[in-house]
């Protein structure tokens, strides 16, 4: 008796979980169309299957069903006990992922190669150097399935997953160790062990997402005594990094032109558009229009003419180059091809991720978090849909692992040779 | 002071909207459409009266607000002194932000780490403009070129007169009068940000005396497809807002020149 009533109530949470992220992508989702698809025949055709989900696994596993169908990005379940893991370890992922093993890698080819090395973190101290190839992460052997090859599927996407995945695989737990295999600069096998570090950042939360360490670094180059470029990288769009980027701004307003790096950036708040987007334009311009069911909504910049001494300054108008590749994402891609379009901005590098979607993040009834894309998204100036397509870079940079392996990043050097030109 | 509230929450999901008055409901089922000039006395008599609203000449008020469903949460503070001066300040703990807006009766303006400090100006200034005065629970037939009662509605489960009132300016606005006891229990009309036009949909409940005045402490809004705000008013003070509060920000007034 006891074990049914606790099938029967399992049953009803499954089943008003289900109907709460059918129902609110029902009311919400910005196209009455449901980009073609059948929204209510889902419903009824996957309504019965959650009733039945033996587990909360098998309930997540309907409901990702019901948002694959949509085919768009930013629909998402993100299970509640690993978000409520992540907010009780303070960000110390236990469900998963989240720390810095201290290396980045991408993918050359068809092979992931590793592109930048922490010199204080956990790789650096074991001997992992840039251009080394990655072929084992703990009991998985990367050999030549790097990047899946399936028919009918854009090669583009699926390049993006395989590296998604690979820097999930390679960012366990802080103080978790992990053992790699790679070919060294000799093409000789190693294998090192590296123990996960806590990331580098300022620990952030934005309502229902999990807790992210948000960091930015910036930093004035001189490539030659006649030559000043700032460079700045940061890894999420969250609000704390405003002030950071702020401080980093007044550091380089003079220099000959100003590198920002958003390659691995994968997105964040959208708004921050306008406020980044305002140190280097001196106009309110559009840079992309957002579409939902009622309104039409636009990221204007907002000049920046007051500096973090509140002194008046004008907004940065030298040249400005922006880095991107495969997986940058979502807000990196709507501020690049913004300012791309307006011609304020020359981008170097990869085409980005193409996951352009505005979302919200909607707690379920049975504790799970929905985030729904709730808006379509073009660029303003040009009407470009950016979703499915990314940021065409204007000048397309290959990397080669020899380039690695010799310390250069010609992605970085590209944009700091136009600068060179333009400035 | 409900219509600065549409306003700023709208703005960044922030404000506050303290209707002021007391009550005096009166039961009865419309026959036919009253004119809107009857409504609004109905309704400031249900909030106090006109002459407890003009008792005071500044509010500080406390409270909370929440993005539903979102888990973003922070607290509020708004000021407000006549005639027509505001300052609204939201913070997100979580977010490591805090966010400004005020109007002076000159310089409206708005300050968030986000998009920076910015001048109010054109449509936005306008609206700011048509919302800031302190008694404009009295709803002044100067400030509208006119008042019109559209309908007798439901709204917000409540059988409501709608009024429609047209500000000086040209802004449209329409509020919902409970037919039962007169209180103001929503409103609805066009939000202007940076980001654009966007109709917000205000409800506004949950009223509670402090000194001779009925105030709502729930106000509810929402703000496009699956954005509701909600605030809940915790404390309100008359009368002790420093002039001083108004002033321009430092990084304002540099703005401003």
């Amino acid at each position: 008796m006891g074990a049914t009533s606790a099938t029967a109530a399992q049953e009803d949470v499954h089943l008003e979980t289900f109907d709460a992220a059918w129902r609110i992508i029902s009311e919400t989702h910005w196209d009455t169309e449901f980009n073609g698809v059948d929204w209510e025949a889902v419903r009824e055709e996957l309504r019965p299957r959650a009733a039945e989900a033996a587990s909360v696994a098998d309930l997540r596993g309907v409901i990702r069903e019901m948002l694959n169908r949509l085919d768009q990005s930013h629909f998402a379940l993100w299970p509640g006990d690993a978000i409520g893991n992540i907010r009780a370890n303070n960000g110390d992922v236990a469900a998963g992922g989240g720390g810095d093993p201290g290396f980045k890698v991408m993918l050359v080819g068809d092979q992931f190669v590793v592109s930048v090395v922490d010199p204080k973190g956990p790789a650096a101290e074991v001997g992992v150097a840039a251009g080394w190839m990655l072929q084992r992460v703990a009991s998985y052997e990367i050999g030549d399935g790097a990047v899946l090859k399936l028919e009918d599927v854009d090669e583009h996407l699926l390049r993006v997953e395989a590296q998604l995945g690979m820097r999930r695989r390679i960012s366990g737990p802080p103080g978790s160790t992990i053992q790699f295999g790679f070919l060294d600069e000799n093409d000789k096998p190693r294998r090192v062990e590296i123990e996960v570090a806590r990331p580098a950042g300022e620990l952030s939360q934005f309502g229902n997402l999990p807790p992210t360490f948000a960091a930015l670094e910036s930093e004035v180059l001189e490539p030659d005594s006649n030559l000043d470029v700032g460079v700045i990288t940061f890894n999420i769009w969250l609000p704390v990094i405003s002030r950071l980027f702020d401080e980093a701004i007044d550091q380089m307003r003079h220099a000959d032109g100003i590198v920002l790096d958003l390659r691995g950036n994968p997105g964040g708040l959208g708004g921050m558009v306008m406020g980044i987007g305002g140190h280097f334009v001196d106009e309110n311009l559009s840079l992309g229009t957002m579409q939902t069911r009622e309104s039409t909504l636009q990221f204007i910049t907002n000049p920046r003419r007051i500096d973090t001494s509140g002194s008046l300054v004008e907004p940065y108008e030298g040249p400005l180059a922006i880095l991107m590749d495969n997986t940058s994402a979502s807000t990196s891609e709507v501020f690049a091809g913004g300012l791309q379009a307006i011609g304020r901005a020359r981008i170097f590098g990869q085409r980005s991720m193409g996951a352009v979607l505005p979302s919200l993040m909607d707690e379920l009834p049975n504790g799970d978090v929905l985030q729904h894309a709730f808006a379509d998204f073009v660029i303003s100036e040009t009407g470009v849909r950016l979703e499915g397509r990314g940021v065409i870079p204007d000048e397309v940079v290959d990397v080669t692992r020899s380039d690695l392996l010799d310390g250069y990043d010609l992605v970085l050097e590209a944009a700091i040779e136009w600068i060179e030109k333009h400035r | 002071m409900h219509h600065r509230a549409r306003r700023v929450i709208a703005a960044l999901a922030v404000a506050v909207c303290i209707g002021v008055g007391a009550a005096s409901a009166v039961s009865f089922i419309p026959q036919e459409l009253l004119p809107a000039e009857e409504i609004i006395a109905r309704y400031v008599d249900s909030i106090g009266g006109a002459d407890a609203v003009r008792a005071h000449s500044s509010t500080q008020a406390q409270g909370t607000m929440e993005l539903l469903g979102q888990g973003i949460k922070g607290e509020m503070r708004m000021y407000a002194a006549a005639p027509n001066r505001v300052l609204m300040i939201a913070s997100f703990p979580d977010l490591g932000i805090e966010s400004r807006n005020g109007y002076n009766g000159e310089v409206a303006w708005a300050a968030d780490p986000m998009t920076g400090e910015r001048i109010l100006q054109g449509d936005e200034l306008q609206q700011i403009v048509d919302e800031s005065d302190y008694y404009s629970d009295l709803h002044d037939s100067s400030r509208f070129q006119s008042m019109e009662t559209l309908e007798v509605t439901e709204y917000a489960g409540r059988l409501t007169y709608k009024v429609k009132l047209v500000y000086v300016s040209g802004r449209e606005t329409f509020e919902y009068f409970d037919v039962d006891n007169g209180r103001l229990v929503g409103a609805e009309g066009l939000h202007l940000s940076l980001m654009g036009a966007v109709n917000v949909r205000t409800f506004i409940s949950e009223y509670r005396e402090f000194g001779r005045l009925m105030v709502p402490t729930k106000i509810v809004q929402e703000i496009g497809p699956g954005q509701t705000m909600q605030l809940t008013i915790e404390s309100i003070q008359f009368d002790s807002v420093e002039p001083s509060t108004f002033a321009l920000p430092a990084s304002i007034e540099a703005l401003v020149g």
